[in-house]
């Protein structure tokens, strides 16, 4: 009886190593595609779909979108060096009834496939923010590039001079 | 007892570790990029910078000096001027001037013009409504960045004697695109 638990013990013990060794793998797995020798340094880095341009249809000096006097601005920064993974968009002057468009470019720059899953936009009510309904589902293979844009809008709910932050996340597999 | 308490244990581990791998497994390579945007809106500002009005002396279209009309810029609220009309009587009329500046940073449009002044005393301005006028920070000619307004009070039948009135005069601007 007693030789009967010890060998049950022992089978125990032998699938908890095998559970242990799988669990050990898998976490190799994930490193080794990102960490290989013959990956970039972008690719260690994590940064597979990078912005290569952005634009607004507001820049300085021009006529607002939809009005006929040069009141509000937009610009649009991306930093290729430092952070290709965040575009940067700055507002200023706006007003109720303000809208524009930025425009931008995505990238993949990893070797393997990305599709766009989700584009979640986070803004307060008194701005409106829509993003390109058509990103979604796109797949980009490698050095693929896929043009989109938000649409931003500042509502009758807006205070005067106040500042207000919205963000836009474009998500991929 | 104690084998039994021994074998839980590792099945209660080896379960664990199950979940965790399990829990790895979903996990995916999830690669965002993000906007991150700053909306900062401008400002909707307009004063009264001069206000005055015709009765200077000799009561306008009559011959004497008999009642009086002060205006003068609300120290509150620059967008609305105080009128006070003493030893007014019927048929009194006086006209009033007011310049009105933008100061803010978004340009406006007159949107209404609203009195506080009671059912016996009759006030009308000319016609200025939608009138447009741009932030005096842009700089430009003076006729870009205020303007005149003007209007006329006339004392009607039914005003009492012996009375002081005191009512305001508010312009009411909204950015220009929503006039």
């Amino acid at each position: 009886m007693a030789e009967k638990r010890k060998v049950t013990n022992r089978v125990w013990l032998a699938l908890l190593v095998v559970v242990l060794c799988c669990a050990s793998l898998s976490g190799y797995g994930c490193s080794s595609q990102a960490m290989s020798p013959g990956s970039s340094l972008q690719q260690a880095e994590g940064k597979d779909p990078i912005f290569t341009a952005c634009s607004c249809n507001d820049p300085t000096g021009t006529i607002d979108p939809g009005q006929d006097k040069d009141v509000g601005c937009c610009t649009c920064v991306i930093e290729p060096v430092v952070n290709p993974t965040n575009a940067t968009v700055t507002i200023g002057n706006a007003y109720p009834g303000y809208e524009c468009r930025i425009n931008f470019t995505i990238q993949n720059i990893a070797t393997e496939q990305v599709t766009i899953t989700i584009v979640n936009v986070t803004a307060p009510s008194a701005i409106s923010v829509i993003a390109d309904p058509s990103l979604k589902g796109t797949i980009l293979e490698q050095w693929d590039e896929a043009d989109g844009f938000i649409d931003v809008q500042v509502n009758d709910l807006a205070a005067q001079s106040t500042t207000y932050n919205f963000t836009v996340k474009i998500d991929g597999d | 007892m104690k084998g039994r308490l021994g074998k839980s244990g590792i099945v209660f581990l080896a379960l664990a570790l199950c979940l965790s791998i399990t829990g790895a497994g979903f996990a995916h390579w999830e690669k965002v990029v993000t906007i991150d945007g700053t909306v900062t809106t401008g400002t909707l500002n307009l004063e009264i910078i001069s206000a005055a009005d015709d009765d200077v002396g000799i009561d306008p279209g009559y011959t004497k000096d008999v009642a009086d009309t002060t205006i003068v810029i609300n120290p509150a609220d620059p967008q609305k001027a105080n009128i006070t009309i003493t030893n007014g009587y019927p048929s009194y009329e006086v006209y009033w001037h007011v310049t009105v500046r933008n100061v803010g940073t978004v340009p406006a449009a007159l949107k209404v013009i609203n009195t506080t002044a009671p059912e016996c005393i009759n006030v009308t301005a000319w016609d200025g409504l939608g009138e447009q006028i741009d932030p005096f920070s842009w700089g430009g000619t003076v006729d870009k960045y205020q303007k005149d307004y003007s209007g006329r009070i006339h004392v009607e039948q039914c005003a009492e004697q012996n009375a002081t009135y005191n009512f305001t005069i508010e312009f009411v601007f909204w950015n220009w695109n929503e006039v």
